[in-house]
């Protein structure tokens, strides 16, 4: 669905955010894709769905090349920012209006969406919501619009506990076969039950890229209780419970991945990481 | 499907733009009356009652020009940039909704706005002042000299437009920048190589009137077609 070769980019007068990354993104997946703040999620996002332009290589989505910006492939993407733009308009408004670019858009669909969210009154200006509820409102059309392709810059950011309950109930519900959601976050907790494939961008390139079944396969979560069994872990933290480790999972053992682990040991044993999930060049 | 042009998808753009815009829209439009209300009636005090009609006067070429200056506002904000840019039409479909919104819708509803402020002007307001006389609605318009006008400012409405995609920051400013540069230049090539008198120890062209009208015909519709051309490629090119 999305393929990039060798793609470089950077901003004006700045260094280069990408080098050579080579990247292949597949459907039926929901996409976690984690870095460090500045390490160009968004813009990797940004550039998947030709709003900025990679100086060499090629990005296709969807067949397309995704700089052309051509209405074919825009009809089957939709990107959610975090910063939202709404006009000043009343939801109902705001549907009629935008629902016709999309040709399998569902009304029904994105009324159940907005009654899972509490949100009943179309008649409300979305400039006079909260950021949260224009949040919902939003979330609620992207997955109504049943595009192949729907990207997610930290969608549960401003949603409240309850909220945040309903957004995994609606994104599980809308992940099928033809589609795939690519979602950029710090919020791994929110999400963890969602997603099934985990990026992770660090200094320029996909330090990971596995499902999770892969990774608990290649990868031992677990507690130990001395130093001295946490000596072979990829990276550990102190908890109250005792000593949260990775490890290389030898032994095939069974574990419940914890993404943020995930992350810290990857960025603290990148060539380890890379060598385990043979990424090494 | 057409990926260039569609009329579907021009019908929904064009919705799609006017829903979006129609308050604003219809706040411009009082305005606009309200304000050639005012501007009438004063032209009426100053020539003494008299106060002929143009259809394109100074305030209807400010107001046309600051609407097409800022047509393109929203990519200067990174989240409307995204929502307007990965709106599913073609980026020639974008551009020519823009064109029809402020070289026809724009200049149609601005026009209106000042024919019912001269309405007003000439039959509500001035009335109360007895001694003042009113001269017809609309009763003499020089259509050659407008025709003149509308032209020269479809060329700076075009200039506008393609300004604001251009300069997504600090648009008007930088519009009315080049607005004036595109008339400084107009009057130039006017006065240093065109000319109509026979005089040719200033090596001018000498050309005929007709000559000279046709020249400038063909020369607004190239300039303003240029700019069109320009708009789209710059909005083609345009990351947020």
């Amino acid at each position: 669905m999305i393929q990039l070769k060798n793609v470089t980019f950077r901003y004006p007068r700045r260094k280069p955010l990408f080098s050579d990354l080579s990247l292949e993104l597949e459907g039926n997946h929901i996409y976690g894709l984690l870095g460090k703040n500045g390490e160009g999620k968004t813009t990797l996002m940004k550039l998947m769905s030709g709003l900025l332009f990679a100086k060499e290589g090629s990005i296709e989505t969807l067949g397309e090349k995704a700089c052309l910006r051509r209405p074919k492939m825009l009809e089957e993407i939709y990107f959610l920012p975090e910063e939202m733009y709404v006009p000043s308009i009343s939801i109902q408004e705001f549907e009629t209006i935008f629902s016709p670019f999309y040709p399998r858009f569902s009304s029904e669909q994105f009324h159940n969406y907005m009654e899972l969210f509490e949100i009943t009154d179309f008649r409300q200006n979305l400039m006079r919501m909260s950021h949260g509820q224009k949040k919902k409102v939003l979330i609620a059309f992207a997955m109504a619009t049943n595009c192949q392709i729907v990207f997610m810059d930290e969608p549960s950011n401003g949603l409240d506990i309850p909220s945040k309950s309903i957004f995994r109930k609606v994104m599980a519900s809308a992940a099928d076969e033809q589609r795939m959601i690519i979602i950029s976050t710090h919020q791994v907790r929110d999400l963890h039950s969602l997603i099934d494939t985990i990026l992770i961008l660090d200094q320029g390139e996909i330090l990971l890229n596995a499902p999770v079944e892969q990774i608990t396969e290649k990868l031992l979560f677990k507690v130990v209780d001395t130093e001295g069994e946490a000596q072979t872990a990829l990276y550990k933290e102190d908890t109250l419970r005792g000593i949260y480790a990775v490890f290389e999972n030898i032994n095939r053992e069974d574990s419940k991945m914890d993404i943020e682990l995930l992350f810290n040991s990857a960025l603290c044993n990148r060539d380890k990481i890379k060598e385990i999930f043979s990424l090494q060049k | 499907m057409n990926e260039l042009f569609s009329f579907h998808r021009i019908g929904i753009l064009s919705q799609n733009t006017f829903l979006q815009n129609w308050k604003k829209d219809l706040r411009i439009f009082l305005c606009m009356m309200g304000g050639m209300t005012i501007w009438h009636l004063f032209r009426a005090l100053l020539y003494g009652g008299y106060a002929p009609y143009y259809p394109v006067n100074f305030p209807v070429v400010i107001t046309l020009i600051c609407l097409a200056s800022i047509t393109f506002k929203k990519l200067a904000n990174p989240s409307g940039g995204i929502m307007y840019l990965t709106l599913p039409a073609s980026t020639f479909e974008k551009v020519l909704v823009s064109v029809f919104q402020v070289q026809v819708y724009y200049f149609l509803l601005v026009v209106v706005a000042g024919l019912l402020g001269y309405f007003f002007a000439s039959y509500v307001f001035l009335p109360l002042f007895s001694f003042w006389h009113v001269d017809g609605v609309v009763s003499y318009i020089d259509c050659e000299h407008m025709g003149w006008l509308i032209l020269m400012l479809t060329v700076g409405i075009s200039a506008m437009l393609f300004a604001s995609v251009y300069f997504v920051k600090r648009a008007f400013l930088w519009s009315l920048l080049l607005g004036i540069a595109v008339v400084f230049v107009t009057l130039w090539i006017d006065g240093a190589i065109l000319s109509t008198k026979e005089d040719l120890s200033n090596y001018h062209f000498v050309l005929s009137h007709s000559a000279v009208k046709a020249l400038f015909i063909m020369g607004c519709s190239f300039i303003t077609l240029f700019f069109w051309f320009m708009t789209w490629l710059r909005l083609r090119e345009t990351e947020v």
